[in-house]
């Protein structure tokens, strides 16, 4: 059996709204990025993936299976929703054990995996911690541990670092990391660091449409030789703002250090630069919105 | 799997604020209505009285009911009770007259004879009990005067009664009027159900009311025959499981509601909705789970109550030297009222899983109210089963009068159980939708 997601011409519509329109993609093993500004409808491609909304059209399979077969898709997915929580009243081991049991898995193995997990996402010492206890960081870690406990071959993963503290987040991403090495991770953020610091592949939509799908390297390259740096006086600011994509700026007492993105030198003293991932998605951004 | 998943859906509710708010309002209720047990009345021979009952015989009803009638159009007030609640009417000249002409072609009198006849009666009432007696429900063998129990004297005998104890608490107040010869009761209550109709439904004249219009004179004999039904064709504790039915089944219409609500609102307030339906488990099952543990938790308590009172009626049955029914209580509690906390829970879970809103709520407390109205406004408390959602049947005791309506009980109960069963196959359906994002919640579609 295939270990790969395939996606053709996925359509899915909101009454009128077209929130997916015609998306192809294949997803391999490791961690896949899923990028995009809010309402580009990555939640919902992820809700699609976890057989929790109905496509419009198109096809997917996961791991050689058709997703409306959502039994079977359920036994090889784990997923962790944006707003993941637990009834307050439990603590992080009886959720566990709670959604454990709704997994299907017997006892003998629930009791073994739970204390393995728990002590995975570093949470052993919190056994007994009620979930109305816990810290955002805390419950989201509780989310990944729940969401692999039954080692499911996929794990879609959306939006899990939004609100947590530059700690929490490292310590997030390389838990995700780890738990790619053996299986398909999809994550789906709007924070470009994320995917900068974790993902080898990843696919940007926009309005419903996929605009880049490809290597980091690749959407790297795409605005290879488009982005600038110059140090301007603070008084041409709004100007530059307004005539060009600020990626970056600095700004100090007399002057300001602007990171900006242009087809061609934008003026005399800018300096050409080597584009990261967010750079890089700006440029994608505004020649897409061009292009529109 | 599916026990593991029961079993922590019962820790879950052992830890619900809502199973203990159920618990202590089912418990005070039971308390503050049925906690002394009340023994038996022996009936005693030479009596001055020995109360009354509904009359059966077909003539006695017509005559009971022409005088009723008649009653009411000499004072032009008709009681009705349309969807339950009491109405007091008065007709206009036209219906007044259509009345007028029935009565003439049931008895022979005619409006004129009417008001003489009724004036001569009520002035002859008022003159032997200062005034017309008013109608009440307080009659019957139910309201003997009676002591009350102590229960820690098990062993004391049936409470005998006295032959200065006054039973007689009349029920009809009107006179009767005997129907004219060759008419027959066919043709009767089609004239009553028009009359029903002109007083606008649910009146002292609908067809199924008719038989409470007319009483009959209890004899000695006939509460032996009772008292001896009870002891021993009821062994007992079946009488006191059909009062304990007719009490907590009022409870167990309403308070079930809250527990499946909460159950169903808890996976959404907790966030955990999502999580949950991405789960390899069947719909069905997590259902099922949420349903038996919340439905054996409405049942405990009432199970234990009933417990404690079979153990009164051991005692009791003792002291009497009468077997008593052990599992009495067990089925009446599952056969009676396990159908009617089945409906209240269905309700629960399919409005709440429906709308993701306590609307069920509302729901179940209309259709509580409602049933409520409709078993007063048939007068009785005792039977009429129909299909009301609460059965009613508030004394201990008529075996015989219930045997009657035994079939019309099963009927009720059937049907609320394959009502329940039916809004449970809808809760798995909704669920079953939902988790595969295919229902969602108009208004909440329409903000989208």
């Amino acid at each position: 059996m295939s270990t790969e997601i395939v996606i053709q011409n996925l359509d899915k519509t909101y009454g009128k709204k077209q929130a997916l329109k015609n998306v192809n993609l294949t997803i391999g093993s490791g961690m896949f990025g899923l990028l995009g500004p809010n309402g580009a409808g990555k939640t919902t491609l992820m809700k699609i993936l976890s057989t929790l909304l109905p496509k419009t059209g198109g096809e997917v399979r996961i791991c050689g299976t058709d997703i409306g077969h959502s039994r079977e898709i359920r036994k090889m997915t784990g997923y962790l929703p944006q707003d993941f929580s637990m009834y307050g009243n439990m603590s992080s081991y009886e959720a566990m054990d709670y959604l454990g049991v709704l997994s299907g898995l017997p006892k003998s193995v629930r009791k073994e995996r739970i204390p393995d997990l728990l002590e995975k996402v570093n949470l052993q010492n919190n056994k007994r911690t009620k979930v109305k206890a816990m810290s955002g960081g805390m419950r989201r870690r509780l989310g990944i541990a729940q969401a692999i406990l039954h080692d499911p071959k996929v794990l879609i993963v959306d939006e899990p670092t939004a609100g947590l503290d530059p700690e929490e987040r490292v310590r997030f991403r390389n838990l995700l990391c780890e738990i790619a090495e053996d299986r398909i991770v999809i994550l789906s953020t709007h924070i470009v660091g994320d995917i900068e610091a974790t993902c080898e592949n990843i696919g940007i939509l926009n309005e419903g449409r996929l605009i880049y799908r490809g290597s980091v390297e690749g959407l790297l390259g795409e605005a290879y030789g488009k982005i600038y740096t110059a140090r301007v006086s603070k008084k041409e600011l709004p100007r530059i703002k307004e005539e060009y994509i600020v990626t970056g700026m600095m700004v100090s007492a007399a002057h300001a250090d602007v990171r900006l993105v242009s087809e061609k030198l934008p003026f005399q003293g800018a300096a050409l630069c080597e584009a990261n991932v967010e750079d890089a998605y700006m440029y994608l951004m505004q020649k897409e919105r061009r292009v529109r | 799997m599916f026990l593991s998943l029961f079993w922590k859906e019962c820790r879950q509710l052992l830890r619900s604020i809502t199973f203990y708010l159920y618990l202590v309002i089912l418990v005070l209720f039971y308390f503050s209505q049925l906690s002394t047990f009340t023994p038996l009345v022996k009936p005693q021979p030479g009596m001055k009285s020995y109360g009354a009952d509904y009359a059966v015989d077909k003539k006695d009803i017509m005559d009971g009911t022409l005088g009723k009638l008649a009653y009411c159009f000499y004072t032009n007030s008709y009681t009705a009770y349309p969807m339950g609640f009491y109405k007091s009417v008065k007709l206009d000249e036209d219906e007044a007259a259509r009345v007028a002409e029935i009565i003439e072609k049931d008895t022979g009198m005619d409006k004129n004879e009417i008001t003489q006849f009724m004036q001569k009666y009520f002035n002859a009432e008022a003159d032997v009990n200062e005034g017309p007696e008013v109608f009440t429900e307080n009659y019957g063998p139910d309201n003997y005067d009676m002591e009350s129990y102590d229960p820690e004297n098990f062993d004391d005998e049936s409470y005998e009664a006295q032959p200065s104890d006054d039973f007689e608490r009349r029920m009809q107040f009107w006179p009767d009027i005997p129907a004219v010869e060759g008419l027959t009761y066919d043709e009767f209550e089609k004239q009553m159900k028009e009359i029903d109709g002109l007083i606008g439904g649910g009146s002292d004249f609908a067809p199924s009311r008719l038989y409470m219009n007319a009483e009959k004179e209890l004899t000695f004999e006939d509460l032996q025959k009772e008292y001896e039904d009870t002891l021993y064709k009821d062994k007992i504790s079946n009488a006191y499981a059909r009062e304990f039915c007719d009490y907590l089944g009022l409870m167990l219409a309403i308070l079930p509601v809250f527990l499946s609500a909460t159950r169903a609102l808890r996976d959404r307030r907790a966030k955990a909705a999502e999580v949950i339906y991405a789960r390899k488990v069947s719909s069905a099952a997590v259902i099922l789970s949420r349903y038996l543990a919340t439905l054996l938790f409405a049942l405990l308590p009432v199970i234990v109550l009933g417990a404690m009172v079979t153990v009164q009626c051991i005692y009791y049955g003792r002291g009497l030297g009468v077997d008593v029914d052990a599992f009495a209580f067990l089925k009446h509690i599952f056969g009676w009222l396990m159908p009617t906390a089945m409906t209240a829970l269905s309700v629960g879970f399919f409005f709440t899983e429906l709308t993701d809103s306590p609307i069920a709520v509302l729901v179940q407390g209309i259709w509580w109210m409602a049933s409520n109205f409709m078993a007063f406004g048939k007068g009785t408390l005792e039977g009429s089963f129909g299909l009301n959602l609460i059965p009613r049947w508030n004394t201990c005791g008529k075996y015989e009068k219930f045997t009657e309506q035994l079939p019309d009980l099963i009927t009720n109960r059937i049907f609320y159980a394959a009502i329940a069963l039916l809004l449970l196959a809808g809760t798995i359906i909704v669920y079953e939708l939902k988790r595969k994002g295919k229902w969602e919640v108009p208004w909440k579609r329409a903000s989208k």
